[in-house]
């Protein structure tokens, strides 16, 4: 089974590579079918879950335990909430496409790389919880949806320097509105957040179950805690903002792609000087 | 001898809107001119104004009349300053004959435009020859001109598909205006003008299903009268209205989208007022400004507004620019039937030149023979006269006859016949004629 899984793995990375790759080609050239670019993104979602059961029947748990692992869960989610969201046969989802699937690419090759130290790692009982499942598999999701709603914001970003620019070129006509890539990057937002919160959530029932108060006490201190808090923070400003004080369009979405980079810069600090899980973990 | 016709051109190959909107023409400005050209200096005068090009064509009576004395004219008659005069000047297109109808043709055909295949070129272009004819400035010449020209826009559009799909500054207006909203659904867009422009841009915006369009205009009446035409072509869910423009500064808080095309030659909206209309809005969604009429009608500074896109003509013409490779492959078809029709004026033209050459030419040499016979007259009986009467009518008869029958002959290549008839005049002097005094430039 591990065998199976390892093969899956490598063709992920594979296939990963080659939407990135076909989708360049439509982009830049428009010669070849959109629609089989569009059966080639369900095809590695499928090859994806295969290899997500097979993994998880070769090691015996889920893919919550280790950061890897982490990174090829991130990888799927966001292949399929953009399957789930915006791929259909015109050329438009093809533009945000190959930013999604490049920033997949990323995160699968990642995990590609750190996947032999981490199968035969020690599994801490913790592990096994089902609130501990819960609550990484929320932030997981939650991650996911936040990068995606990055990716929709740096491409507004650079749509509208494009439409200001007079660059009326592959990326005018390759990419959604305006509007669109707005309301697409705030539904991920939204989305995350909520996964976010209830990652929290679990995370105090976790605490809760396993430790004694003042040792909770002691790990609410924890950097990643803080992090997660901060990044919490500013992802729920972004959409009170939007939603009671109206803010829209370029203002909103650099605020909200600052928290993403807070979001990057706090986990890169946290993660070079802590471990992959709490320091408590 | 002049040179049959002579043109001169500018437009958005040689400069950008804020030189082409300094010569641009009302149509009262084209009667003016194409009056002062007929009573002046020449019998037949077009003269082409739209947003891509100003153009004036000339059938010249006396060599005076040349392309710089033309550009002078445009030049004075907008009162251009001075400043910018030289450079203007250096980036008119100079052309004669040949050249000048086969560069008609190419505008008329669309091929020449900034939006390849543009679909109202055909109908400027014929305004422009219905004003030559209104002060009576279309004589023959241009009179078969528009014919042919006409038939060429016909052509094109039945014989190639150059014109098919969207090819107007109205649809890449509104099509920039889908890149930033792309439901416009619930956005409101006012647009100014009710001119063939501002209806299209109305009917695209219809189509697309806006939620309310607000028709402005000068003249309440028309905007009425537009208003009326669009909502009969529209959904029940498109509300449309329409204020004059006085009226502007009052909705523009409310509005997402702003279509200017009048023919104004000064700002219709001005930053102030935008200011102001920014801080009285509700929703904090960008605000489009897209000023498709030369002269320009908004305030280029509205640009360096936040949160404000402003495009204009020169801007938009590239969003179809880029898309328009299917088209360009018209084009040498197109160009096959300009040389075809060109090649048929050119000949009907020349055909119609031979009589009144070979006409022209008898009636020298009769004229030149009575006068001879007139003057030694006293010394011949009557029995002589006749006979000397006799004699050098079958003399002149037989020396016209070569030239006669060289010119009517059929032409053997290209120009040839026009050539012939050229160097007939040009050896009997039959331009003498033309003794217009010198024209000056204070004329006008």
């Amino acid at each position: 089974m591990l065998t199976v899984s390892s093969i899956l793995q490598t063709t992920l990375l594979f296939l990963y590579g080659l939407l990135v790759s076909y989708g360049l080609t439509i982009f830049f050239k428009q010669l070849v079918s959109q629609k089989a670019l569009y059966v080639l993104t369900l095809f590695t979602g499928l090859v994806h879950s295969i290899y997500i059961c097979t993994y998880t029947l070769a090691i015996g748990h889920c893919l919550l335990t280790t950061a890897s692992e982490i990174f090829s869960l991130i990888a799927f989610t966001m292949l399929v909430t953009y399957i789930l969201v915006e791929a259909r046969l015109d050329n438009t989802s093809v533009g945000t496409g190959i930013m999604i699937m490049s920033v997949a690419f990323l995160f699968q090759l990642i995990s590609s790389i750190a996947t032999k130290r981490d199968i035969f790692a020690s599994i801490n009982p913790i592990y096994l919880e089902a609130s501990f499942n819960i609550h990484v598999a929320s932030i997981v999701f939650g991650y996911a949806a936040l990068t995606l709603s990055t990716i929709y914001g740096s491409l507004y970003l650079i749509l509208y320097r494009t439409m200001q620019k007079n660059q009326f070129g592959k990326m005018f006509n390759g990419l959604p509105s305006l509007s669109k890539l707005e309301r697409y990057g705030l539904r991920a937002l939204f989305v995350g957040f909520i996964f976010l919160s209830i990652s929290m959530v679990f995370g105090v029932v976790l605490l809760h179950n396993n430790f004694t108060i003042e040792e909770t006490r002691s790990y609410l201190k924890d950097p990643k805690t803080i992090a997660t808090l901060l990044i919490w923070f500013v992802f729920g400003l972004t959409l009170i903002l939007r939603s009671i004080m109206k803010v829209e369009g370029k203002r909103l979405v650099l605020i909200w792609m600052t928290g993403y980079l807070l979001t990057l810069f706090s986990m890169t600090i946290v993660n070079a000087f802590g471990t992959e899980y709490h320091n408590f973990l | 001898m002049p040179s049959k016709l002579i043109a001169v051109s500018i437009s958005h190959h040689s400069v950008p809107v804020e030189y082409r909107e300094m010569v641009a023409l009302a149509p009262d400005e084209i009667r003016g001119l194409l009056k002062h050209l007929k009573d002046t200096f020449t019998d037949e005068s077009l003269v082409i104004s739209t947003c891509n090009r100003s153009e004036i064509y000339v059938r010249p009576t006396n060599d005076v009349i040349t392309s710089e004395f033309l550009i002078d004219l445009l030049l004075e008659s907008k009162n251009v300053p001075l400043q910018d005069r030289e450079l203007l000047r250096s980036r008119f297109d100079r052309l004669s004959y040949c050249d000048a109808i086969l560069h008609l043709f190419e505008v008329i055909s669309g091929i020449d435009s900034q939006i390849l295949g543009d679909q109202q070129i055909f109908a400027q272009v014929k305004d422009s020859f219905r004003l030559a004819e209104e002060v009576g400035a279309c004589g023959t010449f241009m009179t078969k001109l528009a014919h042919v020209a006409f038939r060429v826009a016909k052509r094109v559009r039945n014989e190639t598909t150059i014109t098919n799909g969207a090819g107007t500054i109205s649809y890449a207006a509104v099509e920039f205006a889908r890149k930033v909203y792309d439901d416009l659904r619930g956005k409101t867009a006012l647009v100014i003008g009710a001119g063939e422009t501002a209806e299209l841009t109305a009917s695209y915006l219809s189509e697309r299903h806006i939620g309310t369009i607000i028709i402005a205009n000068r003249t309440i009446m028309n905007a009425d009268e537009l208003a009326n035409k669009i909502r009969i072509s529209s959904e029940k869910s498109v509300s449309i209205r329409s204020i004059s423009l006085e009226q502007i500064p009052d909705v523009m808080s409310g509005v997402d989208i702003v279509v200017s095309s009048t023919g104004s030659p000064d700002l219709v909206i001005k930053k102030n007022d935008i200011e102001l209309a920014l801080q009285k809005r509700s929703e904090p969604n960008p605000l489009v400004f897209l000023d498709i009429a030369v002269p320009r009608d908004i305030d280029p500074l509205i640009g360096k507004l936040p949160n404000v896109f402003l495009k204009d003509i020169d801007d938009l013409a590239d969003i179809i620019d880029k898309n328009s490779s299917k088209k360009k492959e018209e084009i040498p078809k197109i160009k096959s039937i300009i040389s075809q029709e060109s090649e048929n004026f050119l000949d009907l033209f020349s055909k119609l030149e031979v009589g009144p050459t070979i006409a022209e030419l008898r009636k020298q040499f009769e004229h030149i023979r009575l006068e001879e016979l007139d003057r030694n007259r006293s010394k011949l009986t009557e029995k002589e006269y006749e006979f000397f009467d006799e004699m050098t009518r079958k003399m002149f008869n037989r020396l016209l006859h070569t030239p006669t029958v060289m010119l009517k002959e059929p032409r053997t290549s290209k120009d040839d016949l026009q050539a012939r008839i050229e160097i007939v005049r040009s050896l009997f002097a039959l331009d003498i004629e033309n003794k217009n005094p010198k024209p000056s430039q204070n004329d006008l």
